[in-house]
């Protein structure tokens, strides 16, 4: 199984952190290749339930994420956009479907592969404060990444923590702090320094900011862009926040209720957006300019539950063009051009304008 | 011009730890006429809260009121006594909470709750209606606020109810006596953004249908632009800005309003990073002498690091709290 | 060859300076706690404080403290009164009672330390399995607590004893039995809700090995409730073990111990031998130790507990 650590990355952290050359930026190769992605929760019944509900968290997801792009992920709570990024970090294991990182079938890989392969991706999380280890000082979070995979020792790994801290903005008299001494901008900080500390090809970042405030939000995004640029990470960008998504992505893809319902390039998709959820989902996005009031109609209606989800197209119950196809048969996830993948029958046939007609 | 619903002057209120006095709110004055919408914006620990809370009295130790006056409906609800306080919370001032999951109690219907507030002041205490026509209300409360099938779902739980739904039953909880004032915090901040579409064109329903004057807490700008009338921009314990809210965001002059209108991601917007506001949020125990923005501000002068400055009018109900506008009248 | 000596002494020299710089830096974070600030002005930690250090100082140094041998008898010195010299008085064998309670005291906290140590090391380590296992491991072990914890401890010990016969040691193993159950449901309740927390999701994204995450993320962080368990399992201790040799099943003479007195001494406290401080001064000590230690254990419980936070 091929699962080695190229010699030459370890020698490039090695010498300190140095921008990656190895990394082509956007060159075009898939780095992460998700085909069929399925990933159900068994609902914890009583003992006298008498068939298991399954929670459709992920039903049959498949699309690719380019070496050093930013892949945004947008949708509400219960589509599954988190469990997709985890799912793609191995740390839940899917119920079907294929994973491929860097070419190697990730599905096939037993758990101690899997840990190994750790050392290539890093995740963010949403609530910085518990996501670090209360009992651990800021030196160590940053050295068991390095211990753990053996990167560096003695002074060349202090020389590494020195050289993150600088990078994500903190100071050397940090190191002997606890997580609860900071703020939470710059906890989130120290996450980053923990997974920059690897220099790792892939993260996940996982609502990044939507626990922060605006102005520390700011300071974030900009210093995980800055990153970008400099070390050539790819990016999967979760979040239900269609500003941020727009800000940092180069392509969107648009999740429902377990299923990935439209995909395109960000311009494409804020010019020329074809699913209705996905309209309305920009058109519900509250912008900062009083200027711009809303165009009109609000969805009705509520999430779906993921356990009994809506049979066809799990839209149809909310859609405003919905037709009876809509009830009996799934969309596929067609390619309408330019890389521009969408999941609905009509999205050829009728001009699907927001707001739909009264 | 008839007089505002609410007016708030001077408001002060502290929190008294040990390591030292911190000064939540300190010194915040604004009115909200009847069937306005006005909102409070700022980040995490700007006050706006705790403000909220003042109003309505709920203040508990070790925080304290110490100074101010909340003038509603012509009486100063900081002289009022507890009890005379509790028969007007619920029945003329009401707040939507943030976390609608957690301020619902699990144990009881929806139908029980929403009917609590509507027996205890409509019934008992102003006799309004009979207890035997409360069921009827509580139907009536839980279709207006847009709850398909209300007459299965008084019956049922809390837990049985997705967010936003709760959230629609809290505030059928609230409205349920016809309140003038709704105070929001933070209401759609833990829901969905088609659920926050709906909860807020809910809001602006009521403000149509009722006259409901509404005081709506968000750090979210996207939300204030869209709902209010008129917006304050808290800072550390003051209100720093205060306009319509078209001048607020065509013409911002205040250095932290302007930072803050920046360091929001805007769709379409050409820069690929976004402009920050050097430093931290200062403390509130020590504040920053006189301007307490003075330390994050790129424009600031002498002035500002010695006296505090006081709110100055700069155009129509247009008040900032900065010396670079000093010039114009003082208010 | 010297020299490997020398060599190995300075490497030992090295060990300790670090472990004292190590120790150093744990008080040093310690007393910046919320939970040490808080014990700082909670009454009940400084009262109950005093005791338990007072009732420790005693123990360990009870030989200074007392004045006589506490198995010493002298039967022409029998049921003295309180005085100078026998400050509790004497019992019906002419023994310096204070003395015998002194090195109750003793008997009383090894009593109680070797029953920590025992039920935490089988408690701790199957409560975390448990836990952080789940499923069928989780299932088994806990059903075993389960008939632990609804069997009569005391009773068990007692007839453990009955068995295998009196003394500390099998006083401590007879209590073990049963005890050890309160503290592995305590830590796999513990180890299941912070399994759960994003931490711990982290650190398997980061890489690390399973054992790694059980002792230096899980453990360190549910250590404090058992903290608290530890400190509680004093006065129970106490309380048992005199029961139990109250009753004539514990620790036997020449050992001094509390209940074994308590008993021995009862006889007169009324007719026909009026003596009634022989029992009422050793209990009052006994009363206060059990009290001070659940004192102490009170204002820690509420140290530790998050929600007591600013």
């Amino acid at each position: 199984m091929s699962s080695k650590i190229p010699k030459t990355k370890l020698e490039a952290v090695r010498a300190g952190i140095t921008a990656a050359s190895g990394k082509a930026r956007a060159s075009g190769e898939k780095l992460i290749e998700v085909r069929e992605l399925k990933k159900y929760f068994e609902t914890k019944r009583g003992i006298f339930a008498r068939e298991k509900k399954w929670v459709h968290a992920v039903d049959d997801v498949s699309f690719y994420i380019r070496r050093g792009e930013v892949f945004g992920l947008v949708g509400e709570s219960g589509c599954g956009k988190t469990t997709v990024g985890k799912l793609i970090l191995g740390l839940i294991r899917p119920t079907a479907g294929e994973i491929y990182f860097d070419g190697h079938n990730l599905t096939k890989f037993d758990k101690e592969e899997l840990r190994k392969l750790r050392r290539r991706m890093g995740i963010i999380y949403q609530h910085p404060q518990s996501s670090l280890n209360p009992r651990m000082t800021v030196h160590t979070i940053l050295s068991r990444p390095i211990d753990i995979h053996k990167i560096a020792e003695g002074k060349e790994k202090e020389e590494i923590i020195l050289k993150v801290l600088g990078e994500v903005g903190l100071e050397p008299q940090h190191l002997d702090r606890y997580p609860h001494e900071f703020s939470g901008g710059q906890q989130q900080r120290i996450a980053i320094g923990r997974v920059l500390v690897l220099n790792p090809d892939f993260v996940v970042l996982d609502e990044p900011t939507s626990a922060l405030d605006v102005s520390v939000q700011a300071h974030i995004l900009n210093l995980l862009g800055k990153l970008q640029s400099k070390f050539g990470f790819t990016y999967l960008l979760i979040s239900h926040d269609l500003n941020i998504v727009e800000h940092m992505s180069n392509r969107i893809a648009v999740m429902y209720v377990g299923k990935m319902v439209e995909l395109a390039d960000k311009e494409e998709l804020r010019e020329n957006a074809l699913h209705p959820y996905t309209q309305s989902l920009l058109a519900a996005a509250p912008i900062a300019d009083p200027k711009r009031k809303r165009k009109g109609v609000i969805l009705k209606g509520e999430v779906p539950s993921t356990i009994n989800p809506p049979p066809g197209c799990r839209f149809h119950p909310r859609c405003p063009y919905a037709k009876p196809i809509c009830k009996e048969k799934e969309p596929e996830f067609k390619d309408v051009g330019k890389g521009h993948l969408v999941a609905c029958h009509f999205v050829k046939s009728l001009s699907h304008k927001w707001p739909p007609p009264a | 011009m008839s007089e505002p619903l609410l007016k708030v002057q001077g408001l002060k209120t502290y929190f008294f730890l040990e390591r030292g006095v911190v000064k939540a709110v300190d010194g915040v004055d604004f009115e909200i006429k009847k069937g306005e919408i006005l909102g409070l914006v700022g980040e995490t620990g700007c006050g706006k809260s705790v403000t909220a809370l003042s109003i309505m009295r709920l203040i508990s130790s070790p925080g304290k009121t110490v100074e101010g006056k909340v003038i509603f409906e012509g009486e100063d609800l900081l002289k009022k006594s507890g009890e005379a306080m509790r028969k007007i919370r619920g029945t003329k001032i009401s707040m939507i909470f943030q976390d609608p999951h957690t301020s619902l109690d699990p144990v009881f219907t929806i139908g029980y709750q929403i009917a609590e507030p509507i027996e205890l002041h409509q019934v008992e205490e102003q006799h309004l209606i009979s207890a035997k026509e409360v069921p009827k209300k509580v139907v009536e409360m839980l279709k207006l606020v847009g709850i398909p099938d209300p007459d299965h779902r008084v019956v049922e739980y809390p837990h049985q109810f997705s967010g936003g739904m709760k959230q629609r039953a809290m505030t059928a909880m609230m409205i349920s006596c016809n309140p003038s004032l709704l105070i929001a915090d933070e209401p759609t901040t833990a829901i969905d953004v088609t659920i926050q579409a709906q909860i807020l064109d809910l809001m602006r329903d009521l403000r149509r249908k009722l006259g409901t004057s509404i005081l709506l807490i968000t750090h979210n700008l996207g939300v204030i632009a869209e709902m209010c009338d008129r917006v304050a921009v808290m800072y550390a314990g003051n209100i720093v800005e205060q306009a319509d809210i078209t001048t607020l965001f065509g013409s911002p002059k205040h250095p932290y309003t302007r930072a803050l209108l920046e360091a929001v991601p805007k769709v379409g917007a050409k820069r690929r990073e976004l402009k920050t506001i050097p430093g931290m949020v200062p403390s509130l125990i020590t504040p920053p002498p006189g301007c307490k923005f003075h330390p994050r501000c790129p424009h600031a002068m002498d002035m500002c690091r010695e006296e505090f400055p006081q709110m100055i009018e700069v155009g129509k109900e247009h008040l900032v709290r900065c010396y670079l506008y000093s010039g114009a009248s003082k208010k | 060859m010297l020299d490997r000596i020398r060599g190995r002494l300075r490497t030992f020299e090295k060990e300790i300076v670090i472990t004292i710089v190590h120790i150093r830096g744990y008080l040093r974070r310690l007393q910046r706690s919320p939970a040490f600030r808080y014990l700082r002005r909670d009454i009940r930690a400084k009262v109950g404080g005093v005791i338990v250090l007072l009732v420790v100082f005693t123990a360990i140094f009870a030989g200074f403290i007392a004045r006589h041998d506490p198995t010493t008898q002298n039967l022409s010195n029998r049921f003295q009164g309180p005085s100078w010299e026998y400050p509790f008085g004497t019992d019906d064998a002419g023994r310096d009672i204070f003395s015998r309670v002194v090195y109750g005291a003793r008997t009383a906290l090894i009593i109680g330390t070797l029953l920590v140590v025992v039920q935490t090391s089988i408690g701790l380590p199957l409560g975390l399995l448990a836990g952080y296992r789940g499923g069928k491991v989780d299932n088994l072990i806990m059903r075993l607590v389960d008939a632990v914890l609804a069997m009569p401890g005391l009773i068990i010990a007692l007839a453990f004893v009955a068995v295998f016969g009196p003394g500390i040691y099998k006083v401590v193993l007879a209590l073990a039995i049963t005890g050890w159950a309160g503290c592995a449901r305590l830590m796999r309740g513990q180890t299941l809700a912070i399994k759960e927390e994003t931490y711990i999701e982290a650190a398997r994204a980061i890489g690390e090995k399973d054992r790694t995450i059980i002792f230096n993320y899980v453990l360190p962080n549910a250590i404090s409730p058992l903290i608290v368990m530890m400190t509680m399992t004093f006065p129970a201790a106490i309380l048992l073990s005199a029961s139990m040799s109250f009753l004539g099943l514990g620790v036997m003479p020449p050992t001094p111990d509390w209940g074994y007195d308590l008993n021995a001494y009862k006889k007169f406290m009324g007719d026909p031998m009026p003596a009634p401080l022989m029992t009422i001064l050793p209990g009052i000590v006994m009363v206060i130790t059990i009290f001070g230690f659940n004192f102490f254990g009170d204002a820690l419980r509420d140290a530790y507990d998050p929600r007591l936070r600013e």
